[in-house]
């Protein structure tokens, strides 16, 4: 058998397969995803200049600043803050050694860095992780769910 | 009429081109559904793409470009999900159909497939536009943002590989009486 009957047996079926195909079906989803786009949250980008949104802006700083026990409490002020990514990326990258950061404490923190030591840019890292945590689930705003955003990172670079 | 949120000349672009777009996906292995889906996801990021789609010399060939990255995400993304059904078992060779029967036929296709794979991607795409979805040349040229001579020469070249790719074809026939020429 040449190329030719090849093809035009092949061709046949992808013809038949779409015989009477009416565009209109997909046009009609086409207006449904992009009316669905047009009122669904985009995902947020990193924000750079992210103390000035932080909700600690206005909370007493020795609030944060505390020892042992208290720090576990201290974190609660992060929960549902909007740039807890960036802030826990911030004192990362920088080695910040004491305070609550990003709804962490400087344990947890310390043993974030020990368990991956080849992070170069925890920034990176944990930008392209929520990226493609919101991409998965569909969901927005990710504040809420960095605790799956760090597990991401860590599966990554694991 | 209905009030719309397509622009009159992005949803008269997509009833020309869907059927190609999906045809296309479908001649780089996508199931039916999946085509559709292919084709769905190229318009409407097409359709965010907004101006610069509409501005664009070549709409054809920036909306092909677009279709090829979602076919190209698409399968990224599927290798990575977990297989929920087995995989139909290999037919005992990869050029396997006498193209007689409807499943022979569909069986032919998936070979061509296969076969357009191994050759380079320009060829591969202008041969399966001409010779499964039947497209003139001038309308690759448009789709590849390319020269029609520049297709001819593809396709020349393409179809001299591909039958030495073929070469030593052995029909498999669905009645299990492989063999047959």
């Amino acid at each position: 058998m040449n190329i030719d009957d090849l093809f035009q047996a092949a061709r046949a079926t992808l013809r038949d397969e779409y015989a009477g195909y009416d565009p209109a079906a997909g046009r009609t989803r086409l207006e449904d995803d992009a009316v669905r786009d047009a009122v669904t949250p985009q995902p947020r980008g990193w924000v750079e200049d992210w103390t000035a949104q932080a909700i600690c802006r206005t909370a007493d700083p020795d609030e944060l600043f505390v020892q042992g026990t208290a720090q576990n409490r201290a974190k609660s002020l992060c929960t549902g803050c909007p740039v807890r990514t960036e802030c826990l990326a911030d004192a990362l990258d920088n080695r910040v050694e004491y305070g609550v950061w990003g709804g962490m404490t400087e344990r947890e923190r310390r043993a974030l860095l020990r368990r991956r030591p080849a992070v170069t840019s925890w920034r990176r890292l944990l930008e392209t992780a929520r990226t493609e945590y919101a991409r998965a689930t569909g969901i927005a705003h990710t504040q809420p769910h960095q605790k799956e955003v760090v597990d991401k990172a860590l599966e990554w670079t694991a | 009429m209905s009030p719309t949120i397509l622009s009159a000349e992005l949803s008269a672009f997509h009833d020309s081109h869907r059927l190609n777009f999906v045809k296309y996906a479908r001649s780089r292995g996508a199931q039916p559904d999946e085509a559709e889906d292919i084709a769905s996801t190229a318009f409407l990021t097409l359709y965010r793409a907004g101006q610069a789609f509409l501005a664009a010399d070549n709409r054809d060939g920036f909306a092909f470009k677009v279709l090829r990255d979602t076919i190209a995400d698409h399968f990224r993304h599927r290798s990575r999900r977990p297989r929920t059904q087995a995989l139909p078992e290999e037919p005992g060779n990869l050029f396997g159909a006498d193209c007689g029967g409807a499943i022979d036929a569909v069986n032919c296709r998936v070979d061509i497939e296969r076969a357009l794979q191994a050759l380079p991607a320009r060829q591969a795409d202008c041969l399966s536009m001409n010779l499964l979805l039947d497209l003139s040349r001038e309308q690759i040229a448009h789709y590849l943002g390319i020269s029609a001579s520049a297709v001819s020469s593809h396709l020349s070249t393409g179809r001299r590989a591909l039958a030495k790719h073929l070469e030593g074809y052995q029909p498999y026939v669905t009645t299990g009486q492989g063999g047959q020429g």
